[in-house]
């Protein structure tokens, strides 16, 4: 459940850094943002949530068949997983408070800076955001990709339990 | 004779000269000075300042604040409220348009005492639109002579309606968006203009 929950967001981060950039308006540009943040603020939520689940439940075990490069394979590419999904919405806080409107959640919370206002800084994690995005986008292929290999090509049960 | 004319006209020439030597006129700006605005986009306040303005002050006689003249010019291409993106859209023709009024002014029109400050009424005139508008402000060291000091420090505070001057246009011009009010601030240095 918690990993479709983490999936939508990220699709819908995807759609929305999409509109924000066709959008014409400044203000409606604002309020994507806006929620384009609080999402993002969602997602980095339910993977910290997500992390402390798994810290005291391990995950099912890799089917036997899997060989060593295969483990490790998949060992790494969920550690990135997991790292630049921490990694984009914490960017992202720090990109709004460097640009000094400040992180958001729905109108609902008060969430402090962790930077100053600066526009150098600013300009380094718009860049270093993005970058970490398309890292993302090309990570969750590779992901996506290796999930229908393990139901079509290998035929194992990897993809069917992950069904909530 | 026309010899001692003449040197009586020098004299008197020199006499209005120094008794006019010594300026009633104070000066400074953005060298000895800040001038500060705050708004709010979405209710998010954000601060901004002026890198560039001039400020006059010509004290009235015997050195009275009240009967003197100030006079403010502002280039509004200075604005700086650190965010890249806001500062364009702030010199872009739906807020200053410093293309076309690359300054504000204002000049007083009044000044009076109002217990340890000063209040003065004036008129601003941005975007080549001219409005009464009022600001406060106090004078340090308060109750000195000025005049005999050569300097003194004038800071103080207006609240301006954008709306008024058609600053934020457009989509720009609804207050749950962009808010009215602005708030001013300033502290300025003033010397005594040399002659």
């Amino acid at each position: 459940m918690m990993h479709w929950a983490v999936a939508l967001g990220i699709v819908l981060q995807f759609v929305w850094a999409w509109r924000i950039d066709q959008v014409e308006s400044i203000r409606q540009q604002f309020a994507l943002v806006n929620q384009h943040k609080s999402i993002g603020m969602a997602v980095l939520l339910l993977v910290v949530l997500r992390l402390a689940w798994r810290a005291f439940n391990r995950p099912p075990a890799n089917p036997e068949a899997m060989a060593v490069w295969e483990r490790r394979a998949a060992a790494l590419s969920h550690g990135l997983l997991y790292a630049l999904i921490l990694a984009i919405p914490l960017t992202g806080w720090a990109y709004s408070s460097a640009a000094g409107y400040g992180a958001e959640f729905f109108g609902l919370l008060d969430i402090p800076d962790f930077v100053p206002q600066s526009e150098a800084l600013e300009s380094v994690l718009a860049r270093v955001h993005y970058g970490l995005g398309i890292a993302l986008l090309v990570l969750v292929s590779v992901h996506v990709l290796a999930a229908l290999r393990h139901h079509f090509v290998l035929k194992d049960d990897v993809l069917k339990r992950m069904l909530p | 004779m026309s010899m001692i004319r003449t040197s009586m006209t020098s004299l008197l020439l020199l006499l209005a000269w120094s008794s006019d030597a010594e300026s009633s006129c104070f000066v400074g700006g953005s060298g000895g000075g800040t001038l500060e605005f705050s708004g709010a986009v979405e209710d998010t306040e954000f601060t901004g300042s002026f890198g560039d303005f001039n400020v006059e002050y010509c004290l009235g006689e015997d050195g009275s604040p009240e009967t003197g003249r100030i006079s403010v010019s502002v280039a509004l291409a200075s604005a700086d409220s650190d965010n890249a993106d806001r500062d364009e859209t702030l010199k872009g023709p739906e807020f200053f348009a410093v293309a076309a009024h690359p300054e504000a002014r204002w000049k007083s029109v009044a000044i009076e005492a109002e217990g340890d400050a000063w209040s003065a009424d004036g008129e601003l005139t941005l975007k080549a639109i001219s409005l009464p508008q009022a600001i406060r402000f106090t004078l340090s060291p308060d109750g000195e002579d000025f005049l005999a000091r050569g300097q003194f420090t004038m800071a103080g505070s207006a609240e301006v309606d954008r709306q008024r001057f058609e600053v934020g246009t457009g989509e720009f011009s609804d207050p749950e968006f962009v808010r009215n009010r602005v708030d001013v601030a300033f502290e300025i240095r003033l010397e005594r203009q040399a002659r």
